[in-house]
């Protein structure tokens, strides 16, 4: 057969791209599976980690049973939110995005219920600069979140700071990542936003507990002894 | 062993001669640490010449000592020694010697030895900036303001040590975070230095880089430079017209608070010792004139622009860099402007 | 054949250096230099890949039409990636999420074409294989020096692993952790290696 005739060269260019268009779609469809239990798993680790939920062992099945055990997931106004049900406890975490240096950074963050202080922040998804941006990863950054007061006062609406403030002791702020000021910068942006954004919808869908009404939360926090 | 010769280079003898008063400033200024500094980048800067220069003709350009002598004098005042070494060494070796040598390299060695010290140690090169001394003998009887066991009366409040002193803020960045105007006859005499206070806090007031503080001795090095014709005029009379032209444009007519009054933005920082001991490089400026103002315009304008807007603070370092990147076509496009005007006429 | 499978490997990984003679695969000697980890899991598969491409591509060498040839090798080379992105995710997803945007660069690795054009298309399929085998180690060898360099410069660790009392004497070269430390490296890297080259050849 010629091979350069149209019909010899069309016909090769089909029987390729069919032998390994199989190929492809064989091995996705063999993996979709375990793609989607991982997809599933690594949400419930971040959900873990956040809450610091107890898990026993290191296996898919043990962390959806701590997530079920102790959370109960909601929607409010399309935004995910999770509700600690553990008895003694009442915690509140939300999941936030916005635009870091690259791409959009997702995650998930956790308050006190009455959403005065951080209880800690995990990273979803992020595709920042590995080595640089993509430290916020890193457990000396997000640690930093743990306890920190949202300034629900502040008149730029910075709720949370990250980097330089005017005030280095300002108690609603934690140090940026040195060589990636436009990711930390971005992060402290989209958080006080993404915290207005959910307290605004968070406290039209809850009635507001007897002791404190929603004005007074406007005030600045009392100080902690 | 290569043999050791140097190029008999006068117009860079000169522009030596014309730091000379800046290098004396910086030591009243800061104390003798700074000339330790600038033995250190020529001592390197010197040797990597040496190691690099093709031997035929093996000749050492006495330009080595004069981008050792910018360079070093472009540092904050407690630079480690290793990074002066590092800054000095990539200054000939990534800025002149792969270029093939003296007269050939795009960049100004100086520059690209500062910009990379500047992006590798961010944390070394911008948080390490000391009040200037005053009075008589001020630095001449000193090492270095972080040598002293504490603060003078002046600098004195509750709260304050050494260590608040030397990682203190320059006026530049006390505008911009600290909304704090550093008196323009400080920056003008180049003693800057005091207490000033923020939201309840003393903090201490910090001057630059070591080079660049006082204006006065710029200026007499300026000065020495067009009277010998060493420096071109129309280089640095373009940088001060493109940056006061786009100071005024963007703080007067657009009303932008950020940027400076525009005495603070041509006293302040690097701008002065750039305008007259960087942009005048002969080597890489361009040639002609037309493009002599314009090379030397668009660096004044970026410097003002880069201060607004850039990430990295200082902005004067890569303002030149990008002149410097754009010299040769500027004058091959004036070239082909002239070329073809000329065949217009004929 | 025993010594000509020698000289195609010699020649992959010094003489013919994809990276420091044939300058392929700059892009990716810059982008996933910052760390060890990260390099070695891109070696490894950008060798997969050519050794595999290469294998493939001389086995069909006799039936592929000329004018086509290199849209049939993209077609090969993509799939090949596209298999390997999907089984790291699938079996090992916290590597995936770490060098997962560095796989798909893969594809667009010019070492992998160029073995494909100038050795796989006349060669048979066991000695292309060796011929993408070695060029893939050659690319390596050279990732991970650059990679050694600008991780303990950059952040004072090897494979994630701390220097001995890092916090003493270390002082973290930002410049190494961006792309442009690459560039210097590779720079360096690459005149040393020369100069080498060019005086063994001379004598």
């Amino acid at each position: 057969m010629n091979k350069k005739s149209p019909a010899y060269v069309l016909g090769f260019m089909a029987a390729i791209c069919l032998v390994f268009g199989t190929g492809i779609a064989i091995v996705n469809y063999a993996t979709q599976g375990l793609l989607a239990k991982n997809a599933v798993m690594h949400h419930n680790q971040v959900l873990c980690r956040a809450f610091d939920l107890p898990v026993e062992g290191n296996t898919a099945e043990a962390y959806q049973q701590a997530v079920d055990q102790h959370l109960a997931a909601d929607n409010l106004d399309g935004r995910v939110i999770y509700r600690q049900t553990t008895p003694d406890l009442e915690r509140v975490g939300f999941i936030f995005s916005g635009l870091g240096f690259w791409d959009r950074i997702e995650g998930v963050m956790v308050l006190s219920s009455d959403l005065e202080t951080v209880h800690n922040l995990q990273f979803l998804d992020q595709k920042e600069t590995p080595g640089l941006g993509a430290r916020i990863e890193e457990a000396w950054f997000t640690d930093q979140f743990k306890g920190l007061r949202v300034d629900w006062a502040d008149p730029g609406r910075a709720r949370v700071i990250v980097g330089a403030s005017p005030d280095p002791a300002a108690r609603n702020r934690v140090d940026a990542i040195t060589g990636a000021t436009q990711t930390s910068m971005a992060l402290g942006r989209f958080l006080s936003e993404e915290l207005d954004r959910f307290r605004d919808a968070y406290l039209a869908a809850t009635p507001p507990p007897p002791a404190s009404s929603p004005d007074e939360s406007d005030q600045p926090p009392p100080h902690p002894p | 062993m290569k043999k050791l010769a140097f190029l008999k280079q006068p117009m860079m003898q000169r522009v030596l001669y014309a730091l000379a008063p800046v290098a004396l400033a910086a030591v009243y200024l800061f104390g003798w640490r700074v000339m330790a500094q600038v033995a250190v980048a020529a001592l390197f800067a010197f040797l990597a010449e040496w190691i690099m220069v093709p031997t035929p003709p093996g000749k050492l350009s006495q330009a080595v000592w004069v981008t050792a002598a910018i360079y070093a004098l472009s540092l904050p005042p407690a630079t480690p020694f290793w990074i002066v070494a590092v800054g000095a060494v990539f200054a000939i070796v990534f800025g002149k010697m792969v270029f093939g040598g003296f007269g050939k390299n795009i960049f100004n060695p100086a520059i690209v030895g500062r910009a990379f010290v500047y992006v590798c140690f961010p944390v070394e090169l911008t948080s390490k900036f000391a009040p200037a001394f005053r009075g008589f003998p001020g630095g001449f009887a000193r090492w270095s303001f972080a040598a002293l066991e504490e603060l003078p009366a002046r600098l004195t409040a509750p709260g304050l040590g050494v260590v608040d002193a030397i990682t203190a803020a320059t006026p530049m960045w006390s505008r911009r975070d600290y909304a704090f105007e550093t008196r323009l006859w400080d920056l003008f005499t180049g003693q800057i230095g005091g207490l000033f206070d923020h939201a309840g806090h003393a903090r201490v007031l910090a001057a630059g880089s070591v080079g660049e503080t006082c204006a006065i001795a710029i200026l007499l090095g300026a000065i020495y430079l067009l009277w010998t014709k060493t420096a071109n005029w129309r280089l640095m009379l373009g940088t001060l017209l493109g940056a006061t032209a786009t100071n005024l444009l963007l703080r007067n007519a657009l009303g932008i608070d950020l940027v400076p009054p525009l005495g603070f933005t041509l006293f302040s920082g690097a701008f002065l010792y750039a305008a007259v001991f960087m942009v005048t490089d002969p080597i890489s400026a361009p040639r002609l004139r037309p493009s002599m103002w314009a090379y030397s315009i668009l660096i004044g304008a970026l410097i003002v622009f880069f201060r607004y807007k850039a990430v990295f603070a200082g902005g004067v370092g890569f303002a030149i860099l990008i002149g410097n990147m754009l010299a040769p076509s500027l004058d091959l496009w004036i070239k082909r402007y002239q070329a073809r005007k000329k065949a217009a006429k004929a | 054949m025993a010594s000509s499978y020698g000289k195609i490997l010699k020649d992959g990984l010094l003489v013919e250096n994809p990276i420091f003679r044939q300058v392929l695969g700059i892009c990716s000697a810059l982008a996933v230099t910052n760390l060890v980890t990260n390099t070695l899991f891109m070696s490894f598969g950008v060798t997969f890949t050519t050794a595999l491409t290469s294998f493939t591509i001389s086995l069909l060498r006799n039936y592929i039409p000329v004018r086509i040839r290199m849209i049939v090798q993209v077609i090969i080379i993509a799939a090949y990636v596209m298999m390997i992105d999907i089984l790291i995710k699938a079996v090992a997803p916290d590597v995936h999420r770490f060098i997962g945007p560095y796989v798909g660069l893969i594809i667009t690795n010019c070492i992998i074409m160029g073995r494909a054009e100038a050795f796989a298309s006349q060669n048979k399929p066991l000695p292309s294989l060796v011929d993408g085998l070695a060029n893939g180690l050659g690319y390596s060898v050279v990732l991970i020096a650059i990679a050694v360099v600008r991780e303990v410069m950059g952040f004072g660790t090897i494979l994630g692993v701390a220097l001995p009392a890092r916090d003493l004497w270390w002082t973290q070269w930002t410049i190494m952790v961006m792309p442009p430390g690459a560039f210097f490296m590779f720079a360096i890297m690459t005149w040393i290696a020369r100069a080498r080259l060019v005086k063994q050849e001379a004598s």
